[in-house]
């Protein structure tokens, strides 16, 4: 996309904020922050997870009112007081958690805004139908428009949400983090999309975590950092390290701090013919003491569900044998794993990995509890010196171990994670894509740790859909497609682009 | 970094008072406050005993209660449990089996721990959800102590048998000395203990407490039996100092309880709550009750004002949590 960058000088500015400002008590979220955008411009929005992003565009959506500045939308200043009324003027945004409603049909969802409009007496289902096709076909899809929203895939849905912002008549997209939860094939798709609203005029405001697609599609690229604007630069005058560099305000030499010694340690765990109805097929590996297995796949391949498996979260629907040091064991539920010293970091921390409105010494105490009490009666001397001393360890940035860790930043959150786990002197870690949602500074932060624990002698198992990050982190690869394993692959014998395309297509 | 802009103001304090856990002792405090010079006779030892007293019936119940709502459920079979459990138990005792009066207070406990196992079993063997299978339980109870009994009432029982209810011990009221007995362990147990941790931990959030290795399906069936005990002993208590059973015995109760736990703070998402704020929570029901009667204002308004105070109760606590009046425009 790099050659299809418009020429700015022609184009006519779409949106212009001037000096846009927001305070919420005791916190300045968005600081004097200027921004343009030009017709059928793609224009990324980058920064640290709290660097103001989410803010900035919910002022521009309506959910928030700024406190200082403009919006001025072709040439006009607008005051908007609900995301009802920006969708009416024009502004559409598409959240990361999509908002559908679930049990109603692709239909009226799309078709949301006309089913509420108070002079609407009487719906006409044929007209609905009609326009709710109209707009996929826009967008280069073809979906059955009278299936329930919740029986389709998450990128299904995610084209849906695009569809119901263009139904508003929308002539400004916000897309927060659209492709957080897709898999590569269904990412490609979605870009197709964007590309022919691009074509067709639409602005589009693309915030990602994700650096590499934002250069792939975007035209311009705004940073954000510690809630003021860095600066807006071309795309053509970037690299990802630039970028990066920009975000954190210091430059990272690299950003997956491999170590990378092959581990000699002994064999921790192997698996022969591991399979889960329908899910995982004939699944054998082994993991050594050391070492970091990287377990890479698209969505949809079966990498949450063989954590789950090992984790022993999958019930009876598994068969195959699976071995801890030379004994064969059988793993039926979480609280057996962990009593084997098996750890999972879910891939959804906020919903699985973590209780969310307790506070660190709880989350990290959870699981080694019933190790450390008399009759059933916590010791809590013992605990709270634990719990201190993985705070202090992993360098968790908090105000007190009693800290709600609903308040914590991703990557602290995640810290407290794998504080609970190494608490519990897990000696085998599964990791579900450790690092989703979490930002550059954090991420590389996590991964030094991963790296720590592996020279500890902790065997870990990383997985994870974004092949970069399973290349520059693993020992070994294993490249899982459809429930089956295609490829295992030392790190030095193989190349990014090989595994990329395994990823992809299985061959 | 992000710029803290702390403000000092002379609402400090009295954000603070609002915002802290405590606000539902200030509120019963300023009750007191209030009608002490208002309403006569209230402020005396004489009454303040039978306040206590009386609250020991609908306290009893709020500590299963708050077991069973922290774990993330409800149990709408309280007063079925309560009613059921009374007529059996004083069955054997009325029959002349040679039953004592310990061994018939055991069998109510018993009975209502086998009730909360039923519960139990609904809800996380056969997964129904807890509103409907403890409703169900609540007709079949009170629809099977009907049945058997003809909703009759029985009132020959032995002497002895007052002293649960309206019987002293070293100078205190029994029932204060019992319910004192369960609060206590109850408030050790969800403190102090692994089974307390974990019930906060399965009522927050289910997933993440089972993926961390807590038993969430025993944990939960638990709680129900808890309440089903706690329900026992209210029957115990109960039958003693109305010394008799009658076929309304409970009826509503659990309203009454549900009432007083989330005035004490108990999300009724689970996960959060304290058995001392159940406490309080019935306190407050109790002292309204108390305040009405003495003001001789019509025992119909009664359910009034504690429906009053319920909403306001929950109101206090949303705006604690920044539910409401919240000055963004989030």
């Amino acid at each position: 996309m790099k050659g299809g960058i418009i020429s700015m000088k022609n184009a006519t500015k779409v949106l212009e904020i001037k000096n846009l400002t927001k305070r919420f008590p005791g916190v300045l979220a968005v600081d004097n922050v200027n921004f343009d955008l030009f017709k059928g411009e793609i224009h990324g929005l980058v920064g640290e997870n709290g660097a103001g992003k989410s803010t900035f565009v919910k002022m521009l959506d309506g959910s928030y009112r700024p406190d200082e500045g403009k919006i001025i939308l072709n040439g006009q200043e607008i005051k908007l007081n609900s995301p009802q009324e920006a969708a009416q003027k024009g502004i559409g945004m598409v959240y990361q958690e999509l908002m559908l409603l679930p049990h109603l049909s692709v239909a009226e969802n799309i078709c949301l805004s006309m089913l509420t409009l108070k002079n609407v007496k009487i719906i006409n289902w044929d007209n609905i139908y009609k326009i709710s096709s109209n707009f996929l076909k826009k967008l280069g899809v073809k979906y059955d428009i009278k299936e329930r929203i919740n029986k389709l895939s998450i990128a299904k849905q995610q084209i849906v949400s695009i569809a119901r912002a263009l139904a508003s008549n929308c002539k400004v997209l916000i897309l927060d983090e659209p492709t957080s939860a897709l898999s590569q094939g269904d990412i490609e798709n979605l870009f197709k999309v964007i590309k022919k609203l691009k074509t067709q005029g639409v602005s589009i405001i693309f915030i990602s975590h994700k650096l590499s697609e934002v250069l792939e599609i975007a035209d311009r690229v705004t940073i954000l950092r510690d809630s003021q604007k860095v600066g807006t630069v071309y795309i053509r005058d970037l690299t990802e390290d630039k970028i990066v560099e920009l975000i954190i305000g210091r430059s990272i030499m690299e950003k997956y701090p491999r170590t990378r010694n092959i581990p000699a340690g002994e064999e921790l765990l192997k698996l022969k013919n591991l399979s889960l109805k329908d899910k995982l097929f004939n699944i054998s590996f082994s993991l050594k003491k050391g070492e970091i297995l990287g377990i890479v796949g698209a969505l949809g391949a079966g990498k949450s569900e063989l954590a789950m498996t090992l984790f022993g979260a999958c019930g009876k629907k598994v068969s195959g044998e699976i071995y801890l040091g030379n004994k064969k064991v059988s793993i039926q539920s979480p609280e057996g794993a962990i009593h084997k010293r098996i750890a999972l970091v879910s891939e959804d921390r906020r919903s699985a990995g973590l209780i969310l409105n307790q506070g660190i010494r709880f989350n990290i105490s959870l699981p080694i509890l019933r190790n450390i009490n008399r009759m059933g009666f916590v010791k809590i001397g013992i605990e709270k010196k634990t719990v201190q001393e993985y705070i202090k360890k992993l360098k968790i940035k908090c105000t007190s171990m009693e800290q709600i860790v609903e308040n914590l930043s991703g990557g602290n959150q995640q810290k407290v994670v794998l504080a609970k786990w190494l608490a519990a002197n897990a000696k085998i870690i599964i990791m579900d894509e450790p690092t989703r949602g979490i930002d550059v500074g954090g991420k590389v932060e996590i991964y030094k740790l991963i790296n720590e624990l592996a020279q500890r002698g902790i065997g870990i198992i990383l997985l994870s859909s974004e092949v970069p990050e399973i290349y520059g982190m693993s020992n070994r690869i294993i490249v899982l497609y459809q429930g089956k394993i295609v490829k295992e692959v030392a790190y030095d014998q193989s190349n990014e682009l090989e595994i990329q395309r395994l990823v992809l297509s299985g061959r | 970094m992000i710029k803290q802009l702390i403000k000092k103001n002379k609402f400090d304090f009295l954000k603070q008072l609002i915002n802290s856990e405590y606000t539902i002792v200030a509120i019963l405090l300023l009750l007191i406050i209030i009608a002490s010079p208002i309403v006569p006779k209230f402020l005396t030892l004489q009454n303040f005993s039978n306040i206590l007293t009386r609250t020991t019936v609908s306290a009893m119940a709020a500590i299963g209660m708050t077991f069973v709502i922290i774990s993330g459920g409800i149990d709408l079979s309280i007063g079925g449990m309560v009613i059921l459990s009374a007529y059996i138990g004083v069955e054997t005792l009325v029959q002349n089996l040679g039953i004592n009066i310990y061994l018939a207070a055991l069998i109510m406990l018993g009975l209502g721990a086998i009730m909360g196992m039923l519960n139990g079993i609904s809800v996380v063997v056969l997964r129904m959800p807890p509103f409907i299978a403890t409703l169900a339980m609540m007709n079949i109870t009170r629809g099977l102590a009907h049945f058997i009994y003809q909703a009759k009432t029985v009132f020959n029982l032995p002497k002895s048998w007052s002293i649960f209810g309206s019987g002293k011990l070293i100078g205190l009221p029994v029932p204060i000395i019992i319910f004192l007995i369960f609060f206590i362990i109850a408030y050790l147990i969800l403190k102090y203990t692994l089974f307390g941790r974990s019930i906060y931990a399965a009522g927050s959030n289910a997933k993440a407490a089972w993926l961390a290795g807590v038993n969430v399906k025993k944990i939960v069936f638990l709680a129900y039996v808890i309440s089903g005990i706690t329900a026992g002993a209210t029957a115990v208590i109960l039958t003693s100092r109305l010394f008799s059973v009658v076929g309304s015995l409970g009826s509503g109760l659990e309203l009454d309880v549900i009432s007083a736990v989330v005035i004490g703070g108990t999300s009724l998402l689970g996960g959060e709550g304290t058995i001392l704020g159940s406490l309080i929570g019935s306190l407050i029901i109790e002292s309204v009750g108390n305040i009405l009667v003495l003001a001789r204002i019509s025992p119909f308004f009664t359910l009034v004002a504690k429906g009053l105070v319920l909403w306001l109760a929950v109101l206090i606590d949303m705006a604690r949590k920044g539910y409401v009046f919240k000055k963004s425009e989030e």
